[in-house]
């Protein structure tokens, strides 16, 4: 059908077929590839377009349905001469794009909204950007940016020289993420490519054999290839762990979940891989009763589902210090709790996409991904080649939270490149993303804290049953992690903290955002609510008193020394706690069915590998022009390391930011940063960054003679150095040049000082912890079971904030992914595999949140900083349930906080209370 | 507007439609063929089945564009002027209808089946039927009915 239509302000007459989704006429014909799409359902709003004038999702709009009409798209908005326009700057200087996935669906939701309603008020906001899922942000600093569009308020200043750390400049890598040219995984892929669709399991646990391969490819229009097991040409097995590559490429006679990849199906174009059926594909399925949770996994009947693995436990993690047994008998109040919690997918909004393509002996994957070196091990490693033949290429990241930093499309189609020598994509649709990729450990914990009668707590004792799913991937990350954190950040004597990883036929649990910590703070914490209640204290005095200090010794035994700020995060909260409780108290002596209530949590989290080594390492180059190039292999998936990095050396260096530009994780370019994982980068890559740029400025320094304390000018051809002794010239245009073009390169490596844990656990598992301690206000409505979180205030301890808008963003998108977890994501394989089933919070769902900064710093890290990434989740479920607990009474056990559970737990209650009546 | 054609009941039939009009909107507004029921709109009770060239789809979730050039069957299009088609007389004769709201759907489903496998087992059949929601009979006589017209078809 031939439509004419108005896009952008430009008549435009194609030949598309009238079903078309907009979305996809927009993106391929038109290479409008801002807008984004996240889900071709309707659900998360990354596709939303102004139809004339209206928000529209365009995946859902077939391109007849546009005849005619006027489109705007993200590309659109700023200025012919490319000068963003008032909303697009608002959302920069408020910091309202982290991976920028969802930018362009919210800034069209909030044209259309200021196009009728200049001055919009809180609520038309929220309304308007209700349909627009955004998973980094936790929304508010997008509200505010909507909200203060007409303040028009002009971009903040680049910092001078020496003023970066600290400042709240703008993010680096932002301006692409507002005017659509940002180039995601799905944005990139050049024409004339092959793409590759995988066959999945639909059975959890099953045998199956592949019929007659040749004959469907005779039949079937459009394929080229069938690639299986015996197809890839080094290893068909790849693992986080160097010794557990226990995951095929492709299956090979069985699977051990839904979605496990079996086959890859290579077709000429993308045409072809959208209309590809794979229904009458020559596989028989013969399937087997799966092992569903974990204890399937370790009955003694249960079958084994890996060789090396017996009973089905992967792996166990173990901390024992003090006599925990004699600790809990001598305790004068005891506590003791059952938790149990589900998986939980990532839902970043940009599914699993990328391309890869041979030239000789070596091949290139570009890919959206956390970790760029990993890949490219494990390419090699399947490909049967060096690493230094593959290189890997990140896209930008439309959000990761530790779900890629596993194998998702790397793996497939570096073996269809290789094997075909071909070019070759492919995009995971959105319930193959869900039902391939990795989750949250669901957990099943039984824990029990014992406390003397001076509110001393004396002993905890904790076991967690992580389901690790079908494949190993991080899970011994988790079951190492779990038992060093699970006292919580407190001085507790008495440890036994224990914990297993069992492997069932579940999705292969993996990394997410806090590694099993999230699970098992949720028992610690509860612990510290129900005994604080016991012994008739306030919960936040209970953990101000009992919290660690400078010079406590952790379970580990380790003896902390510095940047030890919980204290300092529950001082800072105290006035607030102290307001709410009588506004609380006034509020449920005249409500009726709804009841309001506080909580409190609080969490550390170590900063890095546990007792592992994991450097990063930094590069910074000085270029004949006096321009300088950070080569930061810091993968930023939407957190900031793209700014903070350039912060550092900006300030190490003595140069301003401005002067820097950036190639950014390219492992042939970059060297290895190590992973965006683990609330490191900002503390292992920071530091790492710092100490180039410190070696390029003694290099600088020494080229003329100089002092330490000299100030340097970058100008165009020379560096000028000033001292005491005056004024000496770094002439640039006459060194040699190395292959990147720079005449001086400084380099620093930073690897955190950690020592093994024993059978004990004993040792010293991380070089620096933040801490962190969060406070919820909810109301609860009792007769329905629902939960509205009002207000939540967040004390973090960031050592140094080295950009506050991105730490608050940090914080307010992890509260947004803890709030999830609390009150509504629960993963079930088959039956939420896509996203109106499997709820995350939307802008509506979000409190109002108060950050609070502690710099408390940390003598190894970059002008004091550590980690905030994750500890930004860890308080939020324990404070809200907390929460919940302090308004009904109810004592939830299970998570997330549905309705019905809600309900449950207060008819419990009620039915304990007749009984002791 | 697009202007679609289409085959509907062996009948050439054309008509202006907006993109989005979905193929049981244009069989149900445009043409007034309101056999074809609607269920739940979102593809997932199957009273909107006809059949495309033949296959059964559910005309909720298709757009009416889509539909254009094929051949298009409803459950009107199905008897042989008062003559039954054998499946309509095979639920008629086995009850396997009580409101009747469900029934062009399961009707057209089941026509499909038959002609696609005709020695489907009785598994087979209610895997098939997956797809088409009763609330009213249990399915029990929809099945023995469509048993029945595997015989007469
Ligand atoms: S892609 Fe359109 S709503 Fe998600
Ligand atoms: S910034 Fe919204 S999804 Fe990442
Ligand atoms: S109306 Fe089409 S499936 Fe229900
Ligand atoms: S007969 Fe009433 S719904 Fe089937």
């Amino acid at each position: 059908m031939l439509l004419t239509l108005t896009v952008n302000g430009a008549r435009r007459s194609l030949d598309v077929d009238p079903a078309r989704r907009l979305s996809r006429m927009l993106r391929e014909d038109l290479g409008l590839t801002g807008t984004k799409v996240g889900c071709d359902a309707g659900d998360c709003g990354a596709c939303t377009v102004r139809l004339d004038g209206r928000q529209v999702c365009a995946c859902l709009v077939p391109a007849a349905q546009a005849d005619g009409a006027t489109i705007v798209t993200v590309e659109g908005l700023a200025d012919p001469d490319g000068r963003l326009s008032a909303l697009q700057r608002a959302f920069h200087r408020h910091g309202a794009a982290q991976c920028g996935i969802c930018t362009p669906g919210m800034l069209m939701a909030a044209d259309d909204l200021l196009a009728v309603n200049s001055a919009p008020d809180h609520q038309a906001v929220l309304d308007a950007l209700g349909g627009v899922l955004c998973r980094c942000t936790g929304y508010l600093k997008i509200v505010d940016a909507v909200l203060d569009v007409a303040s028009n308020a002009p971009d903040p200043a680049m910092p001078e020289a020496g003023a970066a750390v600290g400042a709240r400049v703008n993010r680096l890598d932002g301006h692409g993420k507002l005017d659509g040219r940002e180039l995601y995984g799905d944005d990139q892929t050049p024409a004339g490519v092959m793409w590759l669709r995988v066959l999945r399991s639909p059975h959890p646990l099953a045998d199956f054999t592949l019929g007659d391969i040749d004959v469907w490819l005779k039949i079937t229009p459009g394929v080229l290839r069938v690639l299986t097991a015996s197809d890839v040409p080094g290893h068909n097995s790849f693992g986080i762990y160097p010794t557990l590559k226990d995951q095929p490429v492709f299956a090979e006679s069985f699977v051990r979940y839904r979605g496990e990849a079996v086959a890859g199906i290579l077709v000429e174009d993308r045409a072809a891989f959208e209309a590809l059926d794979l229904d009458g594909f020559p596989i028989a399925w013969t399937p087997r009763d799966a092992l569903v949770g974990t204890e399937a996994g370790l009955s003694p009947a249960a079958e084994q589902l890996h060789a090396s693995s017996p009973g089905n436990v992967l792996i166990r993690g173990r901390v024992k210090s003090g006599d925990v047994e004699a600790a809990l008998a001598e305790a004068a109040v005891v506590v003791e709790t059952e938790i149990d919690t589900p998986f939980v997918e990532h839902a970043y909004i940009e599914p699993e996409c990328g391309w890869a393509a041979r030239d000789g002996d070596r091949v290139t994957v570009w890919v959206t991904t956390q970790t760029p070196y990993m890949d490219r091990d494990e390419v090699a490693h399947v490909l049967g080649i060096a690493p230094k033949d593959v290189r890997v290429i990140p896209s930008a990241v439309g959000g990761g939270f530790g779900g890629k930093l596993d194998q998702s499309v790397q793996l497939p189609l570096a073996v269809a490149a290789w094997v075909t020598g071909r070019p070759v994509a492919t995009l995971y649709h959105r319930p193959e993303s869900m039902a391939s990729s990795t989750k949250r450990h669901p957990a099943r914990m039984t824990a029990s804290l014992g406390a003397a009668a001076d509110g001393r707590i004396i002993g905890f004792k904790f076991h967690g049953d992580f389901d690790t799913g079908a494949y190993a991937s991080w899970g011994p990350t988790v079951a190492g992690r779990v038992p060093v954190h699970a006292p919580g950040p407190y001085r507790v004597p008495n440890v036994l903290a224990t914990s297993a990883a069992v492997y069932t036929n579940g999705p292969p649990a993996g990394a997410f955002r806090g590694f099993g910590v999230p699970q098992a703070a949720i028992a610690g914490e509860a612990l510290m609510d129900r005994a604080a209640e016991r012994l008739g204290l306030d919960p936040l005095a209970f953990r101000l008193a009992n919290a660690l200090r400078a010079g406590d010794t952790t379970a580990t035994g380790q003896v902390l020394h510095a940047s030890i700020g919980l204290a300092a995060c529950l001082e800072a909260l105290q006035p607030r706690w102290d307001d709410w409780k009588p506004q609380v108290a006034a509020f449920n002596a005249t409500a009726r069915a709804t009841r309001r209530g506080i909580g409190i949590g609080c969490m550390w989290y170590g900063c890095g590998n546990t007792s592992m080594s994991n450097p990063s390492i930094f590069r910074l180059g000085l270029k004949p022009s006096g321009r300088l190039t950070l080569y930061n292999g810091a993968t930023d998936i939407g957190q900031g390391s793209y700014t903070i990095m350039a912060q550092i050396a900006a300030d190490a260096l003595g140069a301003p930011l401005e002067r820097i530009d950036q190639v950014w994780g390219d492992t042939d370019r970059t060297p290895d940063a190590g992973k965006t994982s683990a609330s490191r980068q900002t503390f292992v890559s920071g530091k790492a960054a710092e100490l180039a740029s410190r070696d390029l400025r003694g290099q600088i320094l020494r080229a003329v003679n100089a002092g330490d304390d000299a100030t340097l000018s970058f100008e165009n051809d020379c560096v000028r150095v000033h001292d005491k002794e005056g004024e000496r010239v770094l002439a640039l245009t006459n060194l040699p040049v190395d292959g990147e073009g720079d005449v001086l390169v400084g380099e620093g490596t930073f690897d955190p000082p950690t020592t093994p844990l024993d059978g004990d656990g004993q040792g010293i598992p991380y070089a620096t912890y933040a801490f962190a301690a969060q406070i919820a206000l909810v109301e609860v409505d009792t007769e329905l079971g629902t939960t509205k979180v009002l207000k939540m205030v967040a004390a973090h301890d960031v050592g140094k904030a080295i950009n506050p808008t991105l730490v608050e963003g940090q914080i307010h998108g992890g509260i947004a992914q803890g709030l999830g977890l609390a009150l509504m994501e629960e993963y079930i394989p088959g039956r939420t595999e896509n996203l109106h089933d499997y709820l995350i919070p939307t802008v509506g769902d979000m409190p109002e949140i108060e950050c609070i900064l502690i710099e408390d710093p940390e003598p190894l890290g970059p002008y004091g900083a550590k980690g905030i990434g994750e500890p930004a989740l860890v308080p939020t479920a324990p404070a809200i349930l907390g929460a919940i607990r302090h308004a009904t009474g109810a004592d939830i056990r299970r998570v997330p906080a549905l309705p019905h559970r809600v309900l449950a737990a207060i008819h419990a209650t009620r039915h304990i209370k007749e009984e002791v009546e | 507007m697009p202007t679609v054609s289409m085959t509907v009941n062996g009948k050439q039939v054309s008509g202006e439609v907006e993109g989005r009009t979905l193929l049981v909107e244009f069989l149900r507004e445009n043409l007034r063929l309101t056999g074809t029921h609607v269920g739940c709109d979102t593809s997932q009770c199957g009273a909107c089945v006809v059949h495309i060239d033949g296959n059964s789809a559910k005309s909720c979730s298709m757009l009416a564009i889509q539909a254009n050039g094929t051949k298009v069957t409803t459950i009107e299009g199905l008897a042989n002027g008062d003559e039954l088609h054998p499946m309509q007389a095979a639920f008629k004769e086995h009850h396997g209808l009580q409101c009747g709201f469900c029934t062009p759907g399961m009707v057209m489903s089941a026509v499909d089946l038959v002609k696609k496998k005709p020695k489907a087992s009785e598994h087979e059949i209610r895997e098939w039927l997956e797809g088409n929601i009763c609330r009213c009979t249990g399915y029990h006589n929809i099945v023995k009915a469509i048993q029945h017209a595997q015989q007469t078809m």
